[in-house]
C-alpha cells in the first residue's frame, strides 16, 4: 500500500491522463473492488477536469486515510484559480459558470463516501474526497 | 456542408489528425470501438467521423463499444449523448454496447437518466437483440 502522499501535476490534457493512469494504479493496488476503482477513477476525472478549466493548472493529491476501523484513499484537488464565489451555488446540478455541464462537483460528490470544498475568492479552491474501502 | 458550422479550432483538428476511434461498417452496422481516453480533441474528431459517415453511407445503426473504457465521467458522457442525438437526427439507431460494470454503477450514482438509452452487454448481443443476421 502507498503510504505517502502522490502529487500530480495537472496542466492539460495530457497530464489528465497520465495521472488518470497513475491512480488507477494506485486504487487497485489499494484493494479497492473494479467499481470501487472505476468510482474514485471517475471523481478524480471530474475534479481534474475543473482544474484545467477553470484554474489551467493545479494538482491532484492521493493519499491513505484511516477513520476508526475504516480505511481508504483521499483525492486532494487543489489550485490556485480564480476560486468560488458561491459554493452552496457551485453545488446545484447544472450549474456552472465556465459554460459547462455544472455536474462535476455534485458528481464528484455522489461518487464518493465523504467531500469537503474550500475556497477563497482569488486564491484558490481546495477539494478533498474520500471513498472508503 | 456541416463542417463549416464547426469552430476555427475544430476544423484545423478535423483537417490534421486521424480518428484514433476504429469504425468498421458490417451488416448495415457502424461498430465504432473505443479504446482510447475521451479528451474532448478526440470527441470532436470522433462526432465529425461519425456524421461524415452517416451522411455518405446507407447506416442504419450505430454501435458504440465501450468494452475498452474502465471509466467515463459525466463530461465525456454527455459528449457521447450529443453524438447519440446528431446520429439519431441522421435516421441512424444507437446502440451502447460492452459498458464496464464499473461506469454503469458510476453513471447510475450520478443519476443520469440512463433508461433512454439503447444498451446490450456486447456486439453479439446487439446483433441478436437487433434481429441482424451476421452469416
Amino acid at each position: 500500500m502507498h503510504s505517502l502522499t502522490t502529487q500530480f501535476t495537472i496542466k492539460d490534457e495530457g497530464s489528465f491522463q497520465v495521472a488518470l493512469m497513475s491512480i488507477k494504479k494506485i486504487a487497485t493496488e489499494f484493494g479497492y473492488n473494479d467499481t470501487q476503482v472505476a468510482q474514485f477513477l471517475t471523481a478524480a476525472s471530474e475534479l481534474a477536469r475543473n482544474i484545467i478549466k477553470y484554474a489551467d493548472q493545479g494538482s491532484i493529491q492521493i493519499r491513505p486515510v484511516n477513520k476508526a476501523s475504516q480505511r481508504g484513499l483521499e483525492i486532494a484537488a487543489i489550485d490556485h484559480g480564480p476560486g468560488i464565489e458561491d459554493i452552496s451555488l457551485a453545488m446545484q446540478e447544472n450549474f456552472s459558470s465556465g459554460g459547462s455541464l455544472g455536474q462535476g462537483l455534485p458528481g464528484a460528490k455522489r461518487l464518493m463516501d465523504e467531500f469537503t470544498l474550500a475556497s477563497t475568492v482569488g486564491q484558490g479552491t481546495q477539494v478533498r474526497v474520500i471513498l472508503w474501502r | 456542408m456541416w463542417v463549416y458550422a464547426l469552430s476555427k479550432s475544430d476544423r484545423a483538428l478535423t483537417e490534421q489528425k486521424l480518428t484514433p476511434i476504429v469504425m468498421n461498417a458490417i451488416h448495415g452496422v457502424l461498430v465504432s470501438t473505443i479504446q482510447t481516453p475521451l479528451s474532448p480533441s478526440v470527441l470532436t474528431r470522433f462526432k465529425y467521423d461519425i456524421l461524415q459517415r452517416l451522411e455518405q453511407e446507407k447506416i442504419a445503426y450505430i454501435f458504440f463499444d465501450f468494452s475498452g473504457l474502465t471509466v467515463m465521467d459525466i463530461y465525456e458522457f454527455k459528449e457521447i449523448e450529443n453524438i447519440i442525438q446528431m446520429a439519431k437526427m441522421m435516421g441512424s439507431f444507437s446502440v451502447i454496447v460492452g459498458l464496464h460494470p464499473g461506469v454503469v454503477a458510476s453513471l447510475v450514482l450520478y443519476d443520469i437518466d440512463c433508461l433512454s438509452l439503447n444498451t446490450a452487454l456486447d456486439v453479439d448481443d446487439a446483433f441478436t437483440r437487433l434481429n441482424i443476421k451476421t452469416s
